[in-house]
């Protein structure tokens, strides 16, 4: 998106307060130049000469998690993460991006291919499932990927990992820099095209929206008929089927459910992960005080912790907050980001594991 | 960044933390302007918007204690600021100074379930407050339409309302005890109980002052359970003058409805034929009752008796329950009057009511025949009731106006001047609980005339540097 495009939502934001009590960023550092009227009003600054963009200011931009929650707030859904994107990318494209997200860059953009390690099998042509573990599990969690790996083999299906997984792009896209994000999603479309499975399952939120809803939307297509599920709704399915047993125990505590902004917000998944856990534990997770659509960010979003992590452990601490409020002991979420970001912020006062983990705990052996 | 400005920043880092001065134009920008629409219109002219010298975020009144000392001491302009989300200029830094960003004072002190009273910080915002408070079986029952975007400490600040203010009151009923940072950095702290016989109670000093006496760091703040039963209806007087009495005697009966809100002919006509295509003329009432089911029923019927006697139709429940489940929704944009460039300002008044509509009139004749030539136009509804009066609620719209900046500030200031003018001259008050600010300053001399200079005395007594947000409440000097 150009600013240009944009111009409509820095119009109805720049005065507007009504979202901002609701900004995960805003509510962790009380700054009003993070919310969108602030960013609203940097921009129109920007736009009308009275101020020119410097890191300080681009700055700001990437204090946002691109949650959405201002949107789901906002009476008329305005589209303030969008121009938070746009803005981003006008900062690349003015050469004023601070140093940490150069650094971010730099390393998203230098990719390493993956092959799952020894472990992993390989997947093999029109295989029926392939685990896409994406780039911050595979380096960053990789016991999530080995979870994820047990899960997948007790049920019986023919699964494997790409012989060289590449990135989606879903970073540098949130960093500004779409171009080089759709040459990254050019070449792990061609990956899976060549495999041609019948189903990609992931684990990452961020790579799962990038295939259904992103690669559209910049012209990058998988072959037809290929179903892009995240590991909530396959287990979920397979659990159906009476593919996915369970041992049946119930040792887990008081289990809360944490919804990635992600999955849940953007892409509108909060039942699968809620129904998968049932299974699991036998009941209902607990709410959390502002769960599935008005679930506050952990702070991870948008590669916030790789570029603003002081931001992004405030955020997560306001989060992890909830979940103590509502009496949680284990938290469970959907995104490996999520999952690093509170697991930091519990410092072991909570037990906060994956989906696929705790899953994986209790598949019967 | 010269030597000035990093000894003050070396100083105010040692008081709340360096990573909580902020100096960077990033947050200046964004809290240059607030809800006013000069502060809006100015972004987009040459005038530049005051900066202040650097925005600081205390953590508690210790914190607050020596700020305000610091800028007693080197006689530095101090401006606290709640959402900032005021109509009048009142958080903004006129001449520069430090801003005191009260919002990581945010927290919950103490919730007390048997005299129903919350102790809280003045930087939360009101929602948050409000969210804390209805998950344990409570309400404030202060839900103005800022409900979202302004801090408590804003609200004590302007004498905030809210819409239930008919039966609930001003935030200064609200409150019990208040805690106050003086100008010379002493603690003030008023007795527990409100309603006492000790003397003056000093803290109704602080409601409304707007930051010019003291910085607000702590408030007792009376709760009230979820009410058992909400009930609503709408009425449809023949003319303005009958809405008015007709609310009179609900209100002098001790009805105590939570929600009363009469709109004038213009404002009625849009509501329901632009709302609802209801082709039907009159002035719409809007009453509402919450509180126990047995005395909400009865109520209901007693105030639809006085509405019925009076001419009015009843039209049922449904509008009046739309309005209340979608009430913020006309304060987002495209729907609030700020998305749009034009001129406007509210006016808010309160009057006995032997002189309530003659004000009315004359304040709509006032603007609508005095800026003819502009198409101005004046809007009003009537919202806070009381026995013995009612504060209606009127602003002014001016789409088309001069385009040089200078030219536009005079007739905005224009408008302004003889609308409260004529309400004052016509025995109105000023009820600015949006706040007076910068706005209205110049006013304030004309509102108390010779009286006001006991607030010239309490300034320079309780301010002698003049330190405490200079400029505002037209306390100038």
């Amino acid at each position: 998106m150009r600013l240009a495009d944009a111009e409509e939502t820095i119009r109805a934001c720049r005065f507007c307060f009504m979202c901002r009590y609701a900004c995960p960023t805003f509510v962790a550092t009380k700054r009003e130049s993070v919310t969108p009227r602030g960013y609203g009003l940097l921009l129109t600054a920007i736009g009308g000469g009275k101020q020119a963009w410097t890191e300080d200011i681009a700055r700001a931009f990437y204090q946002c998690t691109l949650c959405g929650l201002c949107r789901e707030r906002c009476e008329y859904h305005w589209a303030e993460d969008d121009m938070v994107l746009a803005a981003r990318g006008e900062a690349v494209c003015q050469g004023h991006v601070p140093e940490a997200v150069r650094v971010a860059a730099a390393s998203l953009l230098d990719e390493k291919p993956w092959a799952g390690g020894a472990a992993l099998p390989r997947c093999g042509p029109h295989a029926e499932v392939l685990y896409l573990a994406g780039c911050q599990a595979r380096e960053r969690h990789p016991e999530i990927v080995e979870a994820t790996a047990r899960a997948l083999s007790s049920l019986g299906v023919q699964w494997g990992v790409l012989a060289e997984e590449g990135c989606c792009g879903g970073g540098l896209y949130d960093l500004g820099f779409a171009a080089e994000a759709a040459l990254q999603a050019q070449r792990l479309a061609s990956q899976i095209s060549e495999v041609g499975p019948a189903a990609v399952v992931t684990g990452c939120p961020h790579c799962y929206r990038c295939l259904k809803e992103l690669f559209p939307a910049w012209g990058v297509a998988l072959p037809p008929g290929i179903r892009v599920l995240h590991t909530a709704e396959f287990l979920g399915e397979m659990h159906a089927a009476g593919r996915l047993r369970l041992d049946g125990r119930e040792e887990e505590g008081c289990v809360g459910y944490h919804d990635p902004c992600m999955l849940g917000r953007k892409m509108g998944v909060y039942d699968a992960p809620r129904a998968l856990i049932r299974a699991v534990t036998g009941s209902a997770p607990q709410e959390l005080v502002h769960s599935g659509a008005l679930a506050e960010c952990c702070g991870a979003g948008a590669a916030t912790f790789l570029v603003e992590p002081d931001v992004a452990r405030r955020v997560a601490a306001v989060r992890l907050e909830r979940a103590r409020e509502a009496g949680v002991t284990t938290l469970v979420t959907a995104c490996q980001n999520c999952r690093a970001a509170l697991q930091e912020a519990a410092a072991g006062a909570l037990q906060v594991v994956d989906l696929a983990e705790l899953v994986a705990r209790h598949c019967a052996r | 960044m010269n030597l000035h400005q990093a000894i003050l920043e070396q100083e105010l880092e040692s008081i709340v933390g360096p990573e909580h001065v902020v100096t960077e134009p990033a947050e200046m920008v964004a809290q240059a302007a607030d809800v006013w629409w000069i502060t809006r219109f100015l972004l987009a002219s040459d005038i530049e918007l005051p900066r202040p010298l650097a925005i600081v975020y205390p953590a508690d009144k210790e914190q607050v204690i020596r700020l305000v000392r610091f800028c007693n001491e080197h006689k530095v302009a101090l401006i606290p600021r709640g959402g900032g989300a005021g109509d009048s200029g009142g958080a903004v830094p006129l001449t520069g100074g430090i801003v005191v960003d009260m919002k990581r004072m945010d927290k919950v002190l103490e919730l007390n379930e048997k005299s129903l009273t919350v102790r809280v910080q003045p930087g939360i915002l009101h929602a948050d407050l409000e969210e804390y408070v209805n998950r344990r079986g409570y309400t404030t029952n202060h839900l103005p339409a800022s409900l979202t975007t302004s801090a408590l400490g804003g609200f004590i600040s302007t004498n905030g309302t809210g819409v239930l203010s008919s039966k609930y009151g001003k935030i200064s009923d609200m409150v019990h005890q208040l805690e106050v940072v003086l100008p010379d950095g002493r603690l003030f702290r008023s007795l527990p109980v409100r309603l006492h016989s000790t003397g003056p109670d000093y803290s109704r000093l602080f409601f409304g002052a707007e930051g010019t006496l003291g910085v607000i760091t702590e408030a007792l703040v009376k709760i009230h359970p979820l009410p058992e039963k909400r009930a609503f209806r709408t009425f449809l007087l023949p003319r303005l003058r009958e809405g008015i009495e007709a609310g009179r005697v609900i209100m002098i009966q001790g009805l105590a409805p939570s929600l009363l809100r009469l709109y004038d002919e213009q404002d009625t006509h849009k509501i329901l034929r632009g709302q609802y295509g209801l082709g039907v003329e009159g002035c719409c009432l809007l009453l509402g009752f919450d509180g126990l089911e047995r005395l909400v029923d009865v109520s209901l019927d007693v105030a639809t008796e006085i509405l019925l006697a009076s001419g009015a139709q009843d039209l049922g429940p449904e509008l009046t329950q739309n309005w209340w489940d979608n009430r913020y929704r006309s304060y987002y944009p495209p729907n609030d009057y700020i998305y749009y460039p034009w001129m406007t300002a509210v006016m808010d008044t309160v009057a006995p009511y032997e002189k309530l509509e003659a004000i009315y009139w004359a304040m709509k004749s006032a603007v609508e025949e005095g800026f003819r030539e502009w198409h101005a136009e004046f809007h009003a509804h009537f919202s806070h009731w009381y026995d013995w009066g009612a504060s209606f609620y009127p602003s002014f719209v001016i789409k088309e106006y001069p385009s040089d900046p200078r030219q536009a500030l005079r007739l905005y200031n224009q408008v302004l001047d003889r609308a409260l003018r004529t309400s004052l001259e016509g025995g109105g008050v000023i009820n600015e609980h949006h706040g007076i600010g910068l706005r209205m300053g110049r006013l304030m001399k004309e509102a108390y005339g010779e009286q006001y200079e006991l607030a010239r005395v309490l300034k320079r007594a309780l301010d002698p540097n003049n330190i405490m947000n200079p400029g505002k409440l037209g306390l100038g000097e």
